[in-house]
């Protein structure tokens, strides 16, 4: 019963499941777009893995192995984390504090936008750019690291990083939710530093 | 005079459907603070109405209670006779809000494009390009916009859905005098269309150049309500401005004066009829200096009004 008043309550808008469909697709090329032009961000979020990466695991210990398993292939998980951590977060984070301190949200509020795409698109522009920043550090590992590996290994851990970006996100999110829009990169450095020593 | 200012009578029921959106008895607190207290206002199909007072009157909060982003305290808001909340009503809305920031990095193209795929039945995009005037600017970023540019582009955003009722939320702030213009015939065109507008300002001019109907706000309370040449009506006819030594309670005894205003080293006096008021100063202060007298407009009236209900307001009846 309780669900049959909350659907009575707030109708939902007849649209064609293209026209939503459409929506979600339109709000996620924007979100991704916005952030891309954004060069605080991708500067920060892309460069910052993949130079660790160059630096630590393919000019200074590229011959040293940990556990039989080489330092170039075993730090594109460690810095394929730390880039999907700080893109997700970051991404998620800023934005959502940003627009909903500064008023941009309840516009988009105020218009018949389905709130959960916007939340959508902050989770998939993340999971995208932790794609990007993973394959990258792939593309220098296998080609000036002398990576190799299965195919099927290939794509589990890049599938696992990618899906690591949607816990990120919703930390983000909550973090973007609870913090101002002047706060909450101090804030967010405050976990995504300490957690990278984790990564 | 000021005192015989009512609330608006309730509308029967049988004007409902002609009611787009309304405010019931609505009170809205933040903490501590009363934002709003007890405000009634109605605005009616087809026509623009303008929610004017002074900044922090409580014309903003009034605005995203009709929109649903927050719950009035008590009291109600209605939109299409429903709950501003409800999805439907928002398709037939269109929001133009103060915002502090907006995506910068995206194209008014890009924003125009993402917004009207939010509605059923948008404009095309050219159509609000032009009624906006941002031909020329469609590919810019909205963070290389100027701050007018940018108020254009909040406004595309309102009307891209082509709502049936539209919320201005003090739309011609930072914009020059030929972009206000612009945007007020823009706002005429809208309703020549059959769409309904409220539109808080506190420009004075504004309300009287667009509404049909001014409610005036101050301090949470509507004060006055009615079409513009009934709120100037309230207020006397002429505006003396002299400098002098006579107190205000003698001001206030002169017969004729409708209300006493101390700025600066002058007085502004308010009186149905100039002459008689002048010649009673002249005869009383023989000192008196920098005498002006002007016809009130709408300031006067707003002035008035809202000093009125000060809470150490005096008034002279």
């Amino acid at each position: 019963m309780s669900t049959a008043s909350v659907v009575l309550s707030h109708p939902q808008i007849q649209r064609s499941p293209s026209h939503t469909a459409t929506i979600y697709l339109k709000e996620a090329k924007y979100e991704f777009l916005k952030n891309l032009r954004l060069r605080v961000y991708t500067a920060s979020v892309l460069s910052f893995p993949i130079m660790f990466y160059v630096l630590f695991g393919l000019v200074l210990n590229s011959k040293q192995a940990i556990g039989g398993t080489g330092i170039p292939t075993y730090l594109i998980a460690t810095y394929g984390t730390f880039g999907v951590m700080g893109a997700s977060l970051f991404g998620a984070a800023a934005g959502l504090a940003s627009d909903r301190g500064l008023g941009w949200l309840q516009v988009k509020r105020a218009s018949p936008m389905p709130p959960f795409a916007y939340f959508a698109a902050k989770v998939v522009t993340s999971m995208i750019f932790s794609a990007i920043i993973v394959l990258a550090l792939f593309v220098l590992g296998f080609t000036l690291g002398g990576v190799r590996m299965p195919l099927a290994d290939f794509a589990r851990l890049l599938a696992t990083l990618v899906a690591g970006s949607l816990p990120f996100s919703a930390m983000g999110l909550a973090l973007g939710y609870f913090t101002g829009p002047n706060s909450a990169p101090a804030t967010i450095n405050l976990i995504y530093l300490p957690m990278s020593f984790c990564s | 005079m000021i005192a015989e200012l009512e609330q608006p009578q309730q509308t029967d029921t049988a004007n409902s459907e002609l009611i787009v959106a309304s405010l019931e008895g609505v009170n809205k607190n933040y903490g501590n603070v009363r934002a709003l207290r007890g405000v009634d206002f109605r605005v009616r199909a087809g026509e623009v109405m303008a929610l004017l007072g002074p900044n922090g009157a409580g014309k903003t909060t009034a605005v995203k209670l009709l929109l649903g982003l927050m719950p009035p305290n008590s009291g109600r808001a209605r939109v299409f006779g429903g709950d501003p909340t409800n999805p439907e009503n928002r398709m037939r809305t269109g929001a133009m809000l103060q915002v502090g920031r907006v995506p910068e990095t995206l194209r008014v193209r890009e924003h125009i494009d993402l917004f009207s795929t939010y509605y059923q039945k948008p404009m095309a995009s050219a159509e609000v390009l032009a009624a906006a005037g941002l031909d020329k600017l469609r590919d810019r970023k909205f963070g290389d916009l100027s701050g007018g540019q940018r108020q254009r582009v909040l406004f595309a955003l309102a009307i891209c859905g082509d709502p049936d009722l539209l919320f201005l939320d003090e739309p011609t702030v930072g914009l020059d005098v030929e972009a206000r213009r612009m945007l007020w015939d823009e706002i005429r065109k809208m309703v020549a269309r059959g769409k309904t507008v409220l539109l808080t300002t506190h420009y004075l001019q504004e309300a009287d150049a667009l509404a049909d109907h001014v409610a005036v706000i101050n301090q949470g309370e509507i004060i006055a309500e009615g079409t513009p040449s009934e709120i100037k009506a309230k207020t006397a006819g002429k505006r003396i401005r002299c400098i002098t030594n006579l107190s205000v309670n003698t001001l206030r005894q002169i017969p004729g004066v409708t209300g006493v205003r101390e700025d600066r080293e002058a007085f502004e006096l308010n009186a149905v009829e100039a002459e008689p008021v002048v010649r009673e100063l002249l005869a009383r202060d023989a000192s008196l200096s920098g005498l002006e007298v002007t016809s009130a407009g709408l300031e006067d009236a707003f002035l008035a009004l809202t000093q009125d209900t000060a809470p150490d307001g005096n008034h002279s009846n």
